[in-house]
């Protein structure tokens, strides 16, 4: 049993991601009940930030420079088509300097976070994130407002590790050795997305892609198509579905805006519209 | 039986250095790693790295000393020397280290610690023999079969293969920086700089330790272990000073070294300060203070080490070698400053006020001005 400890310990190292895609149902994660409109919000995309790596028969993550590449350039040409096809305009914002750099590794750090503790479909829901949605970016993201003045900022970020032939091969001897108590794993891979309200540094909304391998460019536009589509913004179903459940309440007001940097006065509760 | 296992693990650690052959040829001037090989994963992730560097407020941005740095680089690396990246950041450990990549990071300790240009060389030297023998790249390598191994070596001995392994793959890192050294040496004499500095950092190193109010650093001084990552110092030591004999000559360049390391002395070694370890703060002072320059800069911080030291009779210690940097040219503004609370605890208030004044006159822009105004302001007349 000893041995088998370690090999275990080598294998989680090896998919160290795991309890973040385990969750395979996608749940999407929205601080407010509101809608963004199209015409009258300029978002920006930060170019994707990405981490591709193989896991070597002896279970040692190596890191593939042209997947992660591939996986950028894949994501970045998905998400410029994928907005435009719903008519939304976005403007990309190529990380060069200080304040971008910065921004890029405390958005990755909130991300994984919000979709780990955050209770609705949550592996591990901490007390203190049950039945809200309140993770934000703080005061950091100002210096980003006053560079870009836009309304929000989407934040891509996406890591696979990979099992190679060698390493799932290893795999399944442990399978037969534990008797089936061990599962042999492809490893893990998932492409998460966050909206951020660039007047207060909050996550509007959240969401994963675990199911796609964003490395191949048609899996990385439907896995950008998807999670569009889930954002609470004018032109996306999730959009859409909010404006006709409005409709059906017959509400006559017009979709509500979020006012621009004034705090919400009612407590945030998560999205009803989405899927 | 902790015994017998270690036994037992070595069998297999035997077997595994016999089987590591990670080698990989030195690398070509310019040099680009093709996109799907493993060694541009590495290049990634060090570019990552690099970029964190870059933004780090430790990065010390000072354009002389950044040039000084670069340029010695080059002089002991001209073949490498457009493919290697260079970083001096402030930290006060001694250290420096190079990224697969060509990017090189250099600790203000290690300047602080270094006499001359040689021994600084003699550091950037081994650093580029790293970038230049691909080790990153051999010791990635070796930790991918050693894993494999490991893993199937687990299956039949139960976690020692794994233990070899790791215990290998530290022999392997040790070897390299053998290889570095002797390649390092190589180049500080190519370089024209006298060959013996190369073993003075170490010796020097080693009588720091050894100055240590710590049972455990004394200790690391001279102790080696199958556990470390490098040779024991003893050891590099040795080496160097065997290899030197048989290439004499050559510049060692103190004053310039000093000359250009000087405007950051007094930061430098107030960030020493911070580790807290007297025996070994005192003992680099003694060290520095030995060329005869920057006897202001040395003496004061002398006696801010007797200060915060505290222990019995240091205050006394402290405010007469306070009054010795006091003569000299050099000594920082807060001599005074530090003078004055010493008269002003002792009640001589005239003292104090003119060691207070002095130190505004020295320093106008002093941050803790208006709080020294205050003071002075507060001091009783006649008293003395």
């Amino acid at each position: 049993m000893m041995r088998m400890e370690w090999v275990f310990r080598g294998l989680m190292a090896a998919c160290g991601a795991l309890l973040l895609s385990a969750c395979t149902t996608t749940n999407d994660y929205s601080a407010r009940d509101f809608l963004i409109p199209k015409e009258n919000a300029k978002i920006i995309i930060l170019e994707p930030t990405a981490d591709h790596a193989l896991i070597t028969a002896g279970g040692v993550r190596e890191v593939r420079a042209d997947w992660t590449e591939t996986v950028k350039s894949n994501l970045t040409e998905s998400l410029k088509s994928e907005f435009k096809k719903r008519g939304v305009d976005v403007s990309m914002q190529k990380p060069e300097d200080e304040i971008d750099g910065q921004l890029l590794i405390l958005s990755e750090t909130v991300m994984v976070n919000a979709l780990t503790y955050t209770a609705s479909g949550a592996v591990v829901g901490l007390p203190t994130k049950k039945d809200k949605f309140d993770w934000t970016m703080g005061t950091a993201i100002k210096p980003l407002k006053e560079v870009t003045d836009a309304d929000y900022a989407m934040f891509v970020y996406s890591y696979g590790n990979y099992a190679s032939a060698g390493n799932i091969g290893i795999q399944l001897v442990f399978m037969v050795l534990s008797q089936g108590q061990y599962i042999p794993t492809g490893g893990a891979k998932n492409t998460l997305v966050s909206l951020v309200d660039l007047n207060d540094g909050d996550l509007v909304w959240i969401d994963q892609q675990p199911n796609r391998d964003v490395r191949d460019p048609a899996d990385a536009t439907l896995a950008v198509s998807d999670l569009i589509d889930r954002i609470p913004l004018e032109g996306t179903k999730t959009g859409d579905a909010y404006v006709k459940a409005r409709k059906a309440k017959d509400m006559a007001a017009p979709p509500k805006a979020k006012p621009s940097g004034a705090p919400d006065a009612a407590p945030p509760a998560p999205n009803e519209a989405g899927s | 039986m902790k015994r017998s296992l270690l036994a037992a693990a070595l069998v297999p650690f035997f077997a595994f250095t016999a089987c590591q052959t990670a080698d990989v040829a030195a690398r070509e001037v310019g040099a680009r790693p093709e996109k799907s090989t493993d060694e541009a994963g590495l290049w990634m992730q060090a570019g990552e790295i690099e970029k964190e560097i870059k933004r780090s407020p430790l990065v010390i941005k000072d354009e002389d000393l950044n040039a000084y740095v670069r340029g010695l680089t080059c002089k002991v690396g001209p073949d490498l020397c457009n493919d290697v990246r260079v970083y001096v950041v402030e930290s006060s450990s001694f250290n420096a280290f190079m990224m697969p990549n060509g990017a090189m990071v250099v600790f203000s300790g290690l300047m602080l610690r270094s006499e001359n240009e040689a021994q600084l060389a003699s550091v950037l030297g081994h650093e580029i023999a790293h970038f230049e023998e691909n080790h990153a790249l051999e010791q990635h390598r070796t930790l991918k079969s050693t894993a494999l191994i490991s893993i199937m070596g687990d299956m039949a001995l139960g976690g020692l293969a794994s233990l070899a392994g790791s215990l290998s793959l530290l022999n392997y890192s040790r070897e390299h920086e053998r290889e570095a050294d002797d390649i390092g040496f190589a180049r500080l004499a190519k370089a024209g700089y006298s060959s013996e500095e190369a073993a003075k950092v170490w010796g020097q190193l080693i009588s720091e330790f050894e100055a240590s109010d710590f049972k455990r650093k004394k200790n690391r001084a001279s102790r080696s272990s199958i556990l470390d990552t490098h040779p024991a110092p003893p050891e590099r030591s040795a080496t160097l000073a065997a290899k030197a004999k048989a290439a004499p000559g050559g510049t060692t360049e103190a004053e310039a070294y000093r000359a250009r390391m000087r405007p950051f002395l007094d930061g430098w070694l107030d960030a020493d300060a911070q580790a807290r370890d007297w025996g070994m703060a005192l003992h680099l002072i003694d060290r520095l203070k030995k060329p005869g320059a920057d006897l202001g800069v040395l003496t004061f911080h002398k006696a801010e080490i007797y200060r915060q030291r505290g222990a019995t009779g240091d205050d006394l210690k402290a405010f007469d070698t306070y009054q010795a940097a006091s003569a000299f040219a050099d000594a920082p503004a807060r001599t005074w400053r530090a003078l004055g609370e010493a008269h002003r605890k002792a009640g001589r208030n005239a003292q104090a006020r003119i060691a207070y004044t002095t130190y505004l006159e020295r320093d106008p822009s002093a941050p803790d001005k208006a709080l020294i105004e205050q003071i002075i302001s507060r001091l009783p007349k006649e008293s003395s």
